[in-house]
């Protein structure tokens, strides 16, 4: 075999800085993959527009009980948290969390001109767009985008589901859906497809539309293998709840304890959609929703993995504070989150609950944009370029507080940056300071 | 086709492709030729259901459905294979699989020939004309008309 002199200098020169290297610095080799113990994220996403007043309740507002006179909880009925904030008496495991310090609520997020068509608002908050602006891609698959240009698994973001959601469809790479890992697998491992895929020479045209096929065919394949085979590897053998969202967890948790390079998992429930006797569907779905939690975050804290997964919910809005005539609520605008994980630095109210006072058409008004808080899960949770991935220069608002430095920084430099943010907090346009 | 992303609809070009949609695409021939289960569940519609399902009862029910009980039935699906059947009649053995892919493709250069011959079934000329057709249509190539 010739070998070339540039190639041998190159080959050469690789060879011996790897060798020289030393251990830990190799550590940084891999930067795109996900050392274990590394950040990660969980999304739950109530779909149908989660009654925020009704899951996180202003127990001391005369006007929460006014509007509500037959859907109001009652004090003695809820999960105290503090003299004036409940939690729906359904979560019981999220007040746990709370009094841990494992659990940041947000109250009051939302955008501009909200919309009130489930799909549209739904879309809005999955592409990260303005309301007036018509995305195709969402935010997490943008961020994958960024983490997988050219990799042959676009497996650093999952969707725990049969079908992709828009927030996981990038422009160049979209996330794998899996719902079970060993379903996918034998579906994929059909001998046929295999052929095929053998047979596939490849001396077709890159602009062939049939060889995107072939590619994503080829991601799907090496994916679906690697994914079954990572969710072996260290199953989870805590009990879960037996219920689609208990199973979903399950997987993850699996996922998570493996060597897998995933960083965002994605994970829907509902529908609560609560025109029609909103009490008894919430608290079913409160239940699936907390005994699941209750399961995972067992798990996680006894695997010593509880800070390093950030779990949060959303709901593409809350409904508005009256109550309708078949006791239940209609859309609203502004929502509240939860965020969950052991590496919290801010922990339980993060600001102050919405003010009834202040209604606009009956509605909550919003005082937290949600790409605000993407931005901040994107930046000090995954240390990923938010700019990059939301299209425009976001500010990092205070939530940036509550969320860890990524233990990496050197000491010097998580000083640099907590005067950055310290700059921001006082120059930023929320008027919920007054917390920090 | 009746999910699309967003309001925007389906864009053009490759956007509709991700690992699940085409993994579907693929299989839908099959299934429909064996009668499967279709274990797919379509997300929900809530600007169409508003929370409830069809018969309006609320979607979510009062005890929990363990989802290995979730059942989504079987497709009922009829091929009329003695029409398709006939088509080919009049054409020689040799020349049946380049008729099949001639009707099913509308790009000839794939060397798809060598896995799909694989798993014809070769037991009788109608056998084999069937299995040809479903293995054909569950290949990337036939994605593209």
């Amino acid at each position: 075999m010739l070998i070339k002199r540039k190639e041998f200098l190159q080959i050469g020169s690789l060879a011996t800085a790897s060798m020289m290297m030393p251990k830990f610095l190799k550590a940084f080799e891999s930067q795109a993959l996900v050392p274990p113990g590394n950040k990660v994220v969980v999304v739950l996403q109530l779909s149908g527009g989660n009654d925020g007043l009704n899951t996180v309740i202003p127990v001391r507002n005369d006007i929460y009980y006014k509007l509500r006179p037959s859907l109001g909880i009652k004090m003695d009925k809820t999960a105290k948290l503090t003299d004036e904030v409940s939690l729906h008496p359904s979560l019981t495991a999220l007040k746990g969390l709370y009094d841990e310090g494992n659990l940041a609520i947000l109250n009051n997020v939302g955008y501009p001109n909200p919309d009130r068509s489930h799909f549209r608002s739904m879309d809005i908050w999955h592409s990260g767009s303005k309301s007036d602006e018509y995305w195709n891609t969402g935010w997490i698959g943008r961020y994958l985008d960024a983490q997988c240009s050219g990799c042959d698994k676009p497996t650093q973001a999952l969707e725990v589901d049969d079908v992709l959601s828009l927030a996981l469809k990038g422009e160049q790479a979209n996330a794998i859906a899996v719902k079970d890992p060993k379903r996918l697998y034998g579906t994929s491992n059909e001998k046929f497809f295999k052929e095929v895929m053998k047979n596939h020479s490849a001396d077709h045209h890159d602009e062939e539309p049939v060889e995107y096929l072939y590619k994503t065919m080829a991601q799907t394949l090496s994916s679906a293998d690697y994914i079954f085979k990572q969710s072996r590897l260290h199953p989870t053998g805590a009990a879960y709840p037996n219920t689609e969202l208990g199973n979903g967890f399950k997987t993850i948790a699996s996922l998570i304890y493996s060597e897998i390079n995933t960083k965002v998992y994605y994970i829907s429930l509902g529908s609560f959609d609560t025109h029609v006797g909103q009490d008894a569907q919430q608290t079913r779905l409160f239940t699936q929703m907390n005994d699941a939690i209750k399961a995972f975050t067992d798990d996680l804290k006894k695997n010593g993995s509880m800070n390093d997964v950030l779990l949060f919910t959303f709901s593409e809005f809350g409904r508005r504070v009256a109550q309708n005539a078949s006791n239940g609520t209609d859309h609203g605008t502004a929502n509240n989150m939860f965020l969950i994980s052991g590496g919290l630095k801010q922990k339980g109210m993060l600001n102050a609950l919405p003010k009834l006072t202040d209604l606009k058409d009956g509605d909550l008004t919003y005082n937290v944009d949600f790409k605000d808080v993407y931005a901040t899960v994107l930046k000090n949770w995954l240390n990923a370029d938010a700019d990059k991935v939301l299209g425009e220069v976001i500010t990092c608002w205070p939530l940036c507080n509550i969320i860890y430095f990524l233990e990496k920084y050197p000491a010097d430099r998580r000083k640099f940056l907590a005067q950055i943010f310290a700059e921001n907090i006082s120059a930023n346009i929320c008027g919920v300071l007054h917390w920090r | 086709m009746l999910y699309p992303p967003n309001v925007a609809g389906w864009a053009g070009g490759r956007a509709w492709i991700d690992s699940s949609t085409l993994m579907m695409r693929l299989r839908i021939p099959q299934m429909f030729n064996d009668k499967d289960e279709l274990n797919v569940a379509p997300k929900q519609d809530d600007d169409m259901m508003m929370g409830r399902k069809t018969d309006g009862t609320a979607a979510v029910p009062e005890k929990p459905v363990s989802p290995q009980k979730k059942r989504y039935g079987a497709i009922d699906a009829k091929i009329d294979w003695q029409q398709y059947v006939g088509k080919y009649q009049k054409i020689k053995k040799e020349e049946l699989f380049t008729g099949i892919k001639k009707n099913l493709f509308q790009i000839d250069k794939s060397k798809v020939q060598e896995a799909v011959a694989k798993s014809i079934d070769q037991s009788s000329r109608e056998a084999y004309i069937k299995s040809a057709t479903v293995q054909l249509m569950s290949t990337p190539e036939y994605q593209m008309c």
